[in-house]
């Protein structure tokens, strides 16, 4: 499997006025990368392009050398395994519990995991950032900040080999930087990459100066 | 205004199509579905609950209200034109063939259509689809195929049910008003029950199951981004809906009149 993210002459509507013109980028995912924009400039979509999350509306995006609109279902579900997009605001469906969120993307991919291993997988992977007593609430009983990383949390348990974070230190409080950074410094540790963007000058300078995985920084 | 008219025609043949087109897609997941029930199977249990067990006691108050009305107004009347021979025919036609299924199909478009169409949408709007989709699991075979499981095998059960409340219920009554053994009265209403009145209940609660569950799932899809079109589509769903099942009713009846 290649390891690049190739975009090819893409247009992508952000809104009706609005949209992403790409000529040509090649992204390795073999490095870290911070991702600096300004704001509204369409980080989220582009984000979700690189991921797959969403097709553009013109052009081509080849994720680790397939086109996902033309792959086999085979294909499509190993690289949605391999990369992981997480929400800048910390999407969840609504109608599960937290556990039950986390549960879904491994109930996917790693059937051969009973559900107690899963269940205990997932408290094992956040026992040392004391939320463990939120797992039984529904999204619509927690804030934005535990939304936000509960949702990161699910993108880092199938530990992908790419994590792609949109915007994910914005109006977190200290403890939860704090989880974020540990998540980081894990998901790094384990040998996989992270693609980092950020649009606020604040948010840019605090990954730039506290976290030091990030020795590429792209502007664009 | 001739324009307005073209253009509302065109609109509708196209979403007409589209809805073709989900439906394919929808059948052509379901191949499929299997490979996903690890993650499928709590929403397709929550939608049986929700759809099946929850209208069990609506269904026992309007099954038997329904059997009731059946006897005492038509009971008396043919009695009156000396053709009460006539009177089980026309019972179990009229419940196990018309009633028993287009009731039950109106009651579940009723409770589940809006809550599909509107969980749906929300979700739409939300990203909550987007995100299934991101992890990689089809929200066709992950939203859709488990709710038009769900809605369709509570459908056909609750038509059965429908059937077996309102003999018991019209039992019920017509003992009130004209003391009837029970055993005499079943077995009048199993000598003029047959296999192809039964069959006619069952398919047609099996179409109204999957029509409902289509429609509503689809009308809950094509809410993209503003919350304006969550009520908008939701009462796009239950016309349709209640519209389909009319429309079906009839072609089904006169399928199996001419046969």
């Amino acid at each position: 499997m290649k390891t690049t993210i190739e975009i090819s002459n893409v247009k992508h509507f952000i809104s009706s006025t609005s949209y992403l013109k790409i000529d040509r980028l090649v992204i390795d995912t073999m490095q870290n990368i911070l991702i600096k924009t300004k704001v509204n400039s369409g980080l989220s979509a582009f984000l979700k392009l690189l991921s797959g999350v969403v097709s553009p509306d013109e052009g081509e995006i080849l994720i680790f050398g397939e086109n996902l609109n033309y792959c086999s279902e085979a294909k499509y579900i190993e690289i949605k395994k391999t990369i992981s997009y997480s929400y800048q605001h910390g999407v969840m469906v609504s109608n599960l519990t937290i556990l039950e969120n986390l549960l879904l993307t491994l109930n996917f991919h790693f059937k051969e995991l009973t559900y107690s291993e899963r269940v205990n997988y997932i408290y094992d992977f956040i026992k040392s950032y004391d939320i463990n007593h939120h797992l039984d609430k529904r999204p619509v009983d927690l804030g934005f900040m535990q939304k936000k990383i509960f949702g990161i949390i699910r993108s880092c348990l199938i530990n992908p080999r790419l994590l792609i974070l949109d915007e994910p230190f914005q109006n977190l409080e200290t403890k939860y930087c704090g989880i974020l950074e540990s998540l980081i410094e894990r998901h790094i540790a384990k040998g996989n990459h992270i693609i980092l963007g950020a649009s606020l000058n604040q948010e840019f300078e605090f990954v730039n100066q506290t976290i030091n995985y990030f020795p590429f920084v792209q502007q664009i | 205004m001739l324009k307005k008219i073209f253009n509302d025609l065109k609109t509708s043949y196209l979403g007409f199509l589209e809805f073709i087109s989900f439906s394919i897609e929808t059948f052509h997941k379901f191949a499929t579905f299997y490979k996903q029930t690890n993650v499928s199977s709590l929403v397709l249990l929550r939608q049986i609950l929700f759809t099946g067990y929850e209208a069990l006691t609506l269904v026992l108050v309007l099954a038997t209200a329904i059997s009731g009305l059946l006897l005492s107004q038509f009971g008396s009347l043919l009695i009156n034109l000396g053709q009460e021979q006539l009177f089980y025919s026309i019972f179990v036609k009229a419940i196990t063939c018309e009633i028993a299924c287009v009731l039950t199909a109106f009651l579940i478009v009723a409770r589940s259509a809006p809550a599909i169409a509107t969980e749906l949408a929300n979700m739409n709007v939300n990203q909550e689809i987007e995100l299934i989709d991101s992890i990689g699991i089809s929200p066709v075979s992950y939203l859709v195929i488990p709710r038009m499981i769900g809605v369709t095998v509570s459908c056909v059960v609750l038509t059965i049910y429908f059937n077996i409340a309102s003999y018991l219920g019209g039992w019920l009554i017509a003992n009130y008003l004209n003391p009837l053994p029970f055993s005499s009265y079943i077995n009048s209403i199993l000598k003029t029950i047959s296999i192809a009145d039964f069959a006619q209940t069952i398919i047609k609660s099996l179409v109204f199951g999957i029509l409902i569950s289509l429609i509503s799932t689809y009308h809950g899809f094509q809410v993209k981004k503003a919350i304006t079109q969550v009520p908008q589509r939701t009462i796009k769903a239950v016309v349709y809906c209640l519209s389909s099942i009319i429309i079906f009713n009839v072609i089904i009846s006169l399928m199996f009149a001419i046969l």
